[in-house]
């Protein structure tokens, strides 16, 4: 470009020259071409025609003005080539010297850059901005900017534009806000436009920014539509959906609970979720989450179970709750799934009684029926022909098989319903597999297997129901004799596995595929159901098995190899017991000695108990039945400093037991263990301790730690705790000796450390200071007083007490006037009736 | 009391029709005399007029049950020295127990194989400790 500038100065020199006298060659010719193609030199033009009978300077004069135009419409040409090169890059209103970057700039800007005059005329739009509008910018320059905007911003422009500019009231000016657009195929878009003013030489320009936020829009959209969906699914979801922070305060609770607790969510949102709890879990949740947030031990978090809920009208339902936990904003919320299981429970409980009906209706007929084909079966009534024989075994067999089923659903229904008792007593393994084997010989000596009882661990006890484990080796040994080859043996073995003692039956049959592995212990499972009929059976008997070793707080699996055999095995906890039932313990007989009662009914155990507590250093008595323990407990309530319990009492439940003993003033406070085999399952059940039980023992029995809890519940009472609040060492140390015997004591010596322990921990008394470090010592009168259990006030100061203040505690002594006999009696006598 | 042979049982069960397999049983296979009541009350009217050498005596039964027949047969100087026999489908362990103490010479249970049930009996009859 700067080239043909330069060109084209030459080429002017030249005629500049020419006209001062030099030869010129004769152009007229080109003149004329040039005339004709360009009007602005036909005055010009029309001069040089008019004065052609001139005199020759005037002839040369004219010459000089043609060559003169001509080099203008030259020089004017470039210049527009130059100008409409430079417009194709960048269409703006401005010439100054830094157009070539700012065209650059707004040339890669991704905001569309327009500017308007003061009628919104549009002057310059970039490519971004042509890109944004779809116009290309000659459909848009010298046009007004309104044809970007819809109605009707479209027709409120001008009259805005011109309010503007005589008010000065701006809504977009100098503000940037989101509006709308348009584009050139009429579609409008959600677009940030920023407006700024210029002035550019006097006269008033805008220049609008504009950026297309569809996507931005869109995507928040998406994001409102998504909070909009899961804020429906909320809202319509049957289950109840409740959230809480930290401390338990419920933060939302949806329409499904609203319907369920029969609370809008306005009554409950700020409060304690507690409150649609029944007792006990009620009282017992605060600290449930304390101890979660605290331990992490969880009995509800992440694992889904059945509770009780607490309605608006006080009612009590079943439910399921499932609780997980979630941090928002860095802080902890629960969120629980309620779901009303009224229904669901009822028609469980429809289901089982129909089907123990049924069953049991079923089993009265069919036990006739068994009877009568018996007696005929056996010709008691007369001598049977062959073919009437045939037939009747087949009526017999059937009959058999009906009832066999029968009797094992009901079964499963009576354990799965908890209706069926377990009577757990210790039981020496020997014995009872030898009594096992015996029960079952006769039915393996149909398929030639005999039963061999091999060396082991078989004087081991252990604690079981004997019936139902007796229906466990039952199952288990009449599988394995009949999935023998004959001729055979079944081998039973008793070992210690990890800690437990596991009970197998190993046959050498075909053994049992793996693929089979996953639905062996379910209901009407069998393994090979073309051999159902060979072997017989009715495909609960592993179910049942599985489910009276759970009962037990065992296990039941098995190992097989094909062509090898299968090993059943199931392991139950071992009783560990030193002494021989019927051995007495050690007697202690000085009347001081602390007594235990001991709830429970198996013999055997509380002989076990009572000798680790006379171990320990404790008298017991035994009760083996709930009512014999409320006997003992009238009569001689006072005289127990602890209770053992079994949960499983042949009278009564354990729990049942507890719980009344818990509403009698007169046992309210006796620290109860509860020792069972269902500890901690009951534990669970209850939600952690929820009737006042000091601790829980799964038996076998912990013999350490069983002396251990009824030590710490029953020996004699701690010492009274003293916080000492004073500044000067000196002293403490001073109290401190003369207490070190009767009281447990703390120190604090400013007024926020006194009020930090006093929040945190227990105290039967303060001995206070006034003047501290800090403040006064009475400030933290009243953060005693704010304790549940306020413990008693001494003030110990040289400062004199303002009688009013004198009558809040329990004691004001001076330090000038006080002894130390003087202050230990004050102490003694306020702390002696705790 | 004098161990001698089996001859005459008193059966007391409330269902006809297993009163009467119990009756084919005893009678077609034990070879014994039987005398069938249909209930407790009918039992103490014919007791004083028989003198069974063993009674076996239903434990569920309507408005007296077998227990309570027990007692009554057990305080009449007449009856208090036969032996009796529970029938009854409760037999758990524990149960057995209790019935055990109740002064039964044992317990056969429910369902029980018609077959079979006279040979229980005669084992029963046999070991019985003297009274």
């Amino acid at each position: 470009m700067k080239q043909i500038i330069i060109i084209h100065i030459l080429f002017l020199g030249s005629i500049l020259f020419s006209y001062n006298g030099f030869a010129s060659e004769p152009i007229n010719e080109q003149v004329l071409s040039f005339q004709s193609v360009n009007t602005t030199d036909t005055e010009i033009h029309k001069i040089i025609k008019n004065d052609q009978d001139k005199s020759a300077y005037l002839e040369s004069q004219n010459r000089f003005l043609i060559l003169f135009s001509l080099s203008l419409v030259i020089l004017l040409f470039f210049s527009l080539v130059y100008f409409f090169r430079f417009r194709r890059r960048v269409y703006q209103f401005t010439s100054s010297k830094d157009d070539a970057w700012h065209g650059t700039v707004l040339e890669k800007m991704v905001d569309g850059v327009i500017t308007i005059d003061e009628q919104g005329i549009i002057h310059s739009i970039n490519p971004a901005g042509e890109k944004i509008f779809g116009y290309r910018p000659e459909e848009v320059i010298g046009k007004n900017v309104k044809m970007l905007m819809p109605s009707p911003y479209q027709e409120e422009h001008d009259s805005y534009l011109h309010n503007y500019l005589h008010s000065g009231h701006a809504r977009i000016i100098g503000i940037g806000r989101e509006v709308e657009g348009r584009r050139k195929d009429g579609s409008t878009f959600p677009m940030d436009l920023a407006v700024s003013e210029i002035r550019f030489k006097d006269q008033r320009m805008f220049s609008g920014m504009v950026r297309d936020i569809s996507d931005r829009v869109n995507a928040e959209k998406a994001q409102q539509d998504s909070t909009n969906r899961l804020q429906a699914v909320l809202d319509n979801v049957v289950d109840g959906i409740i959230t809480i922070n930290s401390k338990g305060i419920v933060q939302s609770f949806n329409p499904s609970a609203e319907t369920i607790f029969g609370y809008s969510k306005d009554e409950v949102i700020g409060r304690n979720i507690n409150m649609l709890m029944p007792s006990p879990y009620q009282e017992e949740h605060d600290g449930y989450l304390e101890s979660y947030q605290k331990t992490g031990k969880a009995h509800i978090i992440g694992i889904g179970r059945e509770v009780e809920g607490l309605r608006k009208d006080g009612s009590i339902f079943p439910m399921d709750l499932a609780v997980s936990t979630m941090i928002i904003d860095n802080e902890t919320v629960y969120s629980g799934i309620v779901r009303d299981i009224t229904e669901r429970k009822q028609m469980e409980r429809m289901k089982n009684e129909f089907i123990s009906t049924v069953s049991h209706e079923l089993r009265t007929p069919l036990t006739s029926i068994r009877g009568s084909l018996g007696l005929v079966m056996a010709e008691a009534v007369g001598k049977l022909p062959e073919q009437v024989k045939d037939m009747l075994t087949i009526t017999a067999n059937n009959t058999e098989r009906l009832l066999l089923l029968i009797n094992d659903i009901l079964d499963i229904q009576k354990i799965e319903s908890g209706m069926m008792a377990f009577r757990f007593h210790s039981l020496p393994l020997k014995s009872f597999l030898e009594q096992a084997i015996q029960n079952n010989q006769s039915y393996a000596d149909q398929y030639g297997v005999k039963f061999i009882l091999k060396p082991g661990m078989e004087e081991c006890r252990v604690y079981a129901d004997t019936d139902r484990l007796m229906q466990v080796m039952n199952n288990l040994m009449s599988n394995a004799a009949k999935f023998s080859p004959r001729g055979e043996t079944v081998e039973l073995h008793v070992a210690r596995h990890d800690g437990a003692i596991r009970i197998t039956v190993s046959d050498h049959g075909s053994g049992i595929p793996d693929d089979f592995r996953d639905k062996l212990f379910e209901k009407f499972t069998q393994y090979d159901s073309t051999d159902t009929r060979k072997k017989g059976g009715t495909g609960l008997g592993l179910s049942i098995t599985r489910l009276i070793i759970e009962k037990h707080g065992g296990r039941i699996d098995y190992f097989s190899k094909p062509q090898v055999g299968t090993t059943f095995y199931f392991e139950l906890p071992e009783l560990i017991s030193e002494i021989k039932p019927g051995e007495l313990p050690i007697e202690l007989t000085d009347e001081h000695t602390p007594c235990i009662l001991i709830v429970e009914d198996d013999p055997d155990v509380a002989a076990i108990l009572q000798r680790m507590l006379a171990e320990s250093g404790f008298n017991s008595d035994i009760a083996y039945t709930a009512s014999e323990a409320r006997r003992l407990l009238r009569e001689k309530g006072e005289y127990y400093k602890a209770m053992t319990l079994d949960i499983i009492l042949p009278d009564e439940d354990g729990i049942d037991l507890l719980t009344s003993l818990r509403q009698d003033p007169e046992t309210e406070d006796l620290p109860v263990i509860v020792v069972s085999i269902k500890a901690d399952e009951t534990r669970r059940e209850l939600n952690g301790g929820a009737v006042g039980i000091v601790d829980w023992i799964n038996k076998p029995i912990d013999e350490v730690r069983l002396k251990h809890i009824v030590r710490h519940a029953a020996g004699p009472k701690p010492l009274p705790r003293i916080l000492h609040v004073e500044d000067e060492q000196d002293i403490h140390q001073v109290v401190s000796k003369m207490l070190q015997n009767d009281c447990d004591l703390a120190w604090a010596s400013t007024v926020s450390a006194s009020k930090e322990i006093l929040n945190q921990e227990e105290f039967d008394m303060v001995l206070l200071d006034i003047s501290l470090p800090d403040g006064s010592g009475l400030d933290l009168l009243e953060t005693i007083e704010r304790r549940v259990k306020p413990p008693r006030v001494v003030i110990f100061s040289a400062q004199n007490v303002e009688p009013e203040i004198a009558k809040q505690v329990n004691g004001v002594l001076l330090k000038s006037h006080t002894t130390n006999d003087e202050l230990l009696e004050t102490i003694t006598a306020t702390i002696d009736d705790l | 009391m004098q161990q001698g042979e089996l001859q005459s049982i008193l059966v007391v069960e409330d269902e006809a029709d297993i009163r009467k397999i119990i009756k084919v049983s005893l009678e077609n296979v034990g070879g014994f005399e039987v005398e069938m009541c249909a209930s407790a009350h009918e039992a103490l009217e014919v007791l004083p007029n028989r003198n069974p050498d063993l009674i076996l005596l239903d434990v569920m039964m309507p408005v007296m049950d077998g227990p309570t027949l027990l007692k009554e047969i057990k305080q009449n100087t007449n009856s208090k020295d036969i032996p009796v026999i529970f029938l009854t489908a409760k037999v758990q362990s524990h149960e057995v127990e209790e019935y055990m103490d109740m002064g039964v010479i044992g317990v056969i249970s429910k369902p029980f194989d018609p077959v079979e049930l006279p040979e229980k009996i005669k084992h029963l009859w046999q070991t019985m400790s003297p009274a």
